[in-house]
């Protein structure tokens, strides 16, 4: 792939060059943002921000007690740099890196070729402050014709970003991406006393759907004004939006080899996740080459070419997240770093699942986000709705808590997908029995 | 580290200039020199994290704000930000205000250091993070895994407006402590540390605290969750500090009285919690406490300083504003600009958020309550201002009964409830004062500033599940 490095760059790399160390690598990471803010209609701020940054990593094999170790350190330099900032810097992490004795592992010298991949808008790409000006005139266009609901606050960013990646074994690429980042909070009801917060973010301009997002948290801050606080009590509780993105956190984590490595992870190899059989099994996979995926990307910090790999296959635990160094302390097979993960969907729709009486729907949190090494969640419930007599009858307050490990036996997935983030999964996670503590 | 007194004149001239354009400008730049040291059972990292230097250029339109900002700090750059500014199309509006430049004013400031962390070997830093590490790691054989971290920032920023030349410079020391207890069918993690003003002589590790967090750890191990339900609770200095900042912090950050997204404003001089709360913000607090490490000594619009009394006897009193909200609402600036960084924009933003202490003892607090819990070991929290939720979430409650600690630990907890609910129902505030220092806070889900929160124990009745 091209790489247009610039200057400073390539200072960095001969000096890099000239010193005895193990491995080394350098990346360039431009940003170029606009960003704008308004309250109620009219402008708050308007900005423009332009951000180039050195990343520089290095590794020197040391010894301790007779035996071949691993130094590393890494560190940042800004963009107007002088060479001896740039001297000194290096200076800097080679002293650190010769103070740690981290098991040897080892980083081969091999030239790679890297897939032609970009995840990128061109529009955003040639001009994001254009892009953020027309973007923001539309929302506002589509904000005066809705008519049960004022759009209080709208946070709108653009950004082009440009990685350039070079190391010691000649290897190097470039990776363009571009981000689209929409904040904004709907007012309903007497006095405006309901209100719904939304985030979305997107790579792509046809991602974003502004009409269906605007008329949906609309919707959302009318629904909240008469939500009522659910009697306390187990539910079937159908997890969706907010909850989306964090959800398998205690999977992910301890189907880390670092988490192996460091003897806490409850997943063994081979072994099932789930011991009874439910409706949905359970596939996760990493794919770092997901069009509009947040973790989308090229290569690993070693400038390793990253590839799709499977973790969980119909609720076993088939892979471990092995990068470079946890894979050979471990003697596992080298997969990369976690990129986006893709969850394999259900058999029913979210809309037909809805139809079950008495199943919860909770759409938002304060905060959802389960614990990644316990599995335990908890969250106050923002909006949702439990369906009575086949109607949606909206419901706030209180709280939803559990934990994933005791529930994951009666998981179901929904069959359509969606991309929150980084993940890339049903639009719909089920559980039974689930806590709700309300009136 | 830059020296940004080097660009003072630079960005004088800059003010100038865009002053002949707009009718307020000014401008801000800072520079960071951070290092982080960890060493955890089986590796150690050393890294020099983002600098963060750069400027930010603010022009005021007559009724908002246009910025530019650069990580590149040189001569050349800020006058082509100038022509960026001074070329830029806006757009007038009917609705004008004006920006108060305030007091002129030119002054330096900096926080004490007693060893500067910048000169200290990085061969210290490691070897006292790998000696805690292994004090912790000798505390439990369920500890399978510990990291000891140490690190500092040391912070320079210039403020500069038609009145106002304004330099600081900050220095705070962090040292955490992060395990992961296993016995095989459970796994579950705690820590604890601080965050001080000034540099090494901070590194001190205290050991007899770290075992009764490894105890508490062993305790929180595959402990169970409580039943759901409204009970008496006291809530740890820490608890209290998270509920400070969740409750009336963020409620009262006037950003969100322009968005109409905080019912405060309706109530202020109205009764909101029980007479014997009090509640503060105050950037100032590190003068007496050096783990009030969110101090400053003017903030990131040029605000000096001062204490905000957020609500008085139960009375809620005064808000927290930005230069943009202040100006706007008509309301007194108070110094609560600030930014993630030069590079994100300023909000109204708490610094270190508490409740005063009160003068009940703990024990006398303990014998109040026939059954409930000790909630401890605050990890995060979430506001809202329009409704007055709150979601606070910890990983410890020790059960209480007639007045005694059962030994009986529940885990994790979640406390959520109506905020006027909860303030009101506090019937006891201890005479005991901590402030936590770990903690950063975000805006919604982003621009993330350090903050510290605190206060004495609170006896109250919360909904935990």
């Amino acid at each position: 792939m091209e790489n247009n490095i610039n200057e400073t760059q390539k200072i960095i790399e001969k000096i890099l060059s000239d010193k005895d160390l193990y491995f080394w690598s350098v990346k360039t990471i431009e940003e170029n943002r606009a960003e704008n803010y308004f309250i109620f209609g009219q402008t708050e701020s308007k900005r423009q921000i332009n951000i180039v940054k050195y990343k520089i990593s290095i590794f020197i094999l040391n010894k301790l007690n007779e035996l071949q170790t691993i130094g590393d350190s890494s560190g940042i330099l800004p963009e107007n740099c002088t060479e001896e900032q740039i001297q000194n810097m290096i200076d800097k992490l080679i002293v650190s890196a010769r103070l740690v004795n981290n098991p040897f592992y080892e980083i081969k010298n091999e030239k790679f070729h890297y897939n032609k991949f970009n995840n990128c808008d061109s529009s955003i790409y040639e001009n994001p402050y254009i892009v953020c000006d027309e973007l923001s005139n539309k929302i506002s266009s589509l904000a005066k014709s809705i008519n049960n609901a004022k759009l209080s606050t709208t946070e709108l960013f653009t950004s082009r970003i440009s990685e350039h990646y070079s190391n010691s074994s000649s290897n190097r690429y470039s990776f363009d991406k571009t981000k689209i980042m929409l904040e904004g909070v709907f007012l309903a009801g007497p006095d405006d006393s309901s209100e719904s917060y939304f985030l979305d973010q997107a790579t792509f301009l046809d991602e974003l759907d502004l009409e269906q997002t605007l008329k949906k948290h609309a919707k959302y801050a009318n629904d909240s004004i008469n939500a009522a606080t659910l009697p306390t009590g187990k539910y079937k509780v159908i997890f969706s939006e907010e909850a989306l993105e964090e959800f398998f956190n205690f999977y992910l984590t301890h189907a880390s080899a670092l988490a192996v490595y460091n003897k806490f992870s409850l997943l063994k190899l081979g072994e099932p996740i789930i011991f009874k059989n439910p409706k949905t099994p359970l596939t996760i996979k990493s794919d770092p080459f997901i069009p509009g995926g947040a973790s989308s990307r090229v290569a690993d910090d070693y400038g390793i070419p990253l590839k799709p790999f499977s973790i969980i296959e119909n609720n076993k635990m088939v892979q471990y997240i092995s990068d470079l160094q946890y894979s050979q302390y471990l003697n596992l097979p080298y997969t990369g770093p976690l990129t986006n993960y893709v969850i394999n969907p259900g058999t029913r729709s979210i809309e037909e699942i809805v139809k079950e009486e008495n199943i919860v729907l909770l759409l938002r949190f304060s905060a959802f986000s389960p614990k990644e090494i316990t599995g335990d969640f908890s969250s106050e419930i923002r909006l949702g709705y439990i369906t009575k007599n086949g109607k949606q009858i909206p419901i706030k307050g209180g709280s939803v808590s559990g934990n994933i490990r005791n529930l994951i036996d009666t998981l179901e997935l929904s069959s359509n997908i969606v991309k929150k983030g980084s993940y890339i999964g049903p639009d719909a996670i089920v559980l039974d029995n689930v806590d709700i503590s309300g009136v | 580290m830059t020296n940004l007194k080097d660009y003072q004149q630079e960005f004088i001239d800059a003010v100038k200039t865009l002053e002949t354009r707009f009718p307020y400008s000014s401008a801000f730049a800072q520079t960071v020199e951070r290092s982080s040291v960890a060493s955890s059972t089986r590796e150690d990292k050393i890294i020099f994290p983002d600098p963060e230097t750069g400027y930010v250029l603010t022009a005021f339109t007559g009724s908002y704000f246009i910025e530019y900002s650069s990580y590149s700090l040189t001569f050349e750059n800020i006058k082509q930000g100038v022509e960026t500014l001074m070329s830029i199309p806006f757009s007038k509006s009917s609705e004008t205000f004006e920006i108060d430049p305030g007091e002129k004013l030119t002054k330096d400031f900096s926080q004490p250091i007693i060893k500067d962390p910048s000169i200290i070997d990085i061969k210290d830093f490691l070897q006292t993070a790998r000696n805690n590490r292994e004090e912790i790691d000798s505390l439990s054989r369920l500890i399978q895994m510990s990291m000891y971290r140490i690190g500092y920032e040391k912070r320079d920023e210039l403020f500069i407006n038609r009145n106002k030349v304004l330099f600081q410079s900050l220095c705070r020391f962090d040292s955490m402590y992060y395990m992961v207890l296993s016995d095989g069918k459970n796994s579950s993690p705690i820590f604890d540390g601080f965050c001080k003003i000034g540099g090494f002589e901070h590194s001190f590790f205290d050991k007899s605290r770290a075992k009764v967090v490894v105890e508490d750890g062993i305790k929180v191990l595959g402990a169970p969750r409580l039943k759901p339900g409204v009970y008496d609770c006291i809530f740890s200095q820490e608890m209290a500090g998270m509920f400070a900042h969740e409750a009336f912090g963020h409620g009262m950050e006037t950003d969100m009285f322009l968005k109409k997204r905080a019912k405060g404003e309706q109530y202020l001089g109205k009764q909101v919690a029980s007479k014997l709360v009090n509640m503060w913000d105050n950037p100032t607090l590190g003068e007496e406490d050096p783990e009030a490490c969110a101090s400053f000594f003017f903030d990131n619009e040029g605000k000096l300083a001062s204490t905000t009394h957020i609500i008085k006897d139960g009375i809620l009193i005064s808000g927290m504003t930005d230069l943009y909200s202040a100006s706007k609402l008509k309301i007194p600036r108070t110094p609560n600009g600030r930014r993630e960084s030069y590079s994100h924009k300023p909000y109204a933003r708490m610094t270190n958020t508490y409740f005063e202490k009160g003068n009940t003892s703990f024990e006398e607090m303990l014998s109040k309550v026939n059954y409930g819990y000790y909630v401890d070991y605050a990890t995060n929290g979430m506001e809202d201002p329009k409704g007055w939720g709150i979601q606070l979430e910890s990983l410890y409650a020790a059960e209480i009964k007639n007045g005694r600690l059962t030994g009986n630990i529940f885990s994790p907890v979640i406390v959520t409830g109506y905020v006027p609910d909860l303030l009101m129902s506090i019937t006891a505030v201890s005479d005991q004062f901590k402030i936590s220092s770990m903690g950063y806070c975000g805006k919604g889900h982003k621009e993330w500033v350090k903050v510290t929160d605190g206060g004495p124990h609170l006896l109250l009745k919360a909904r935990l599940a």
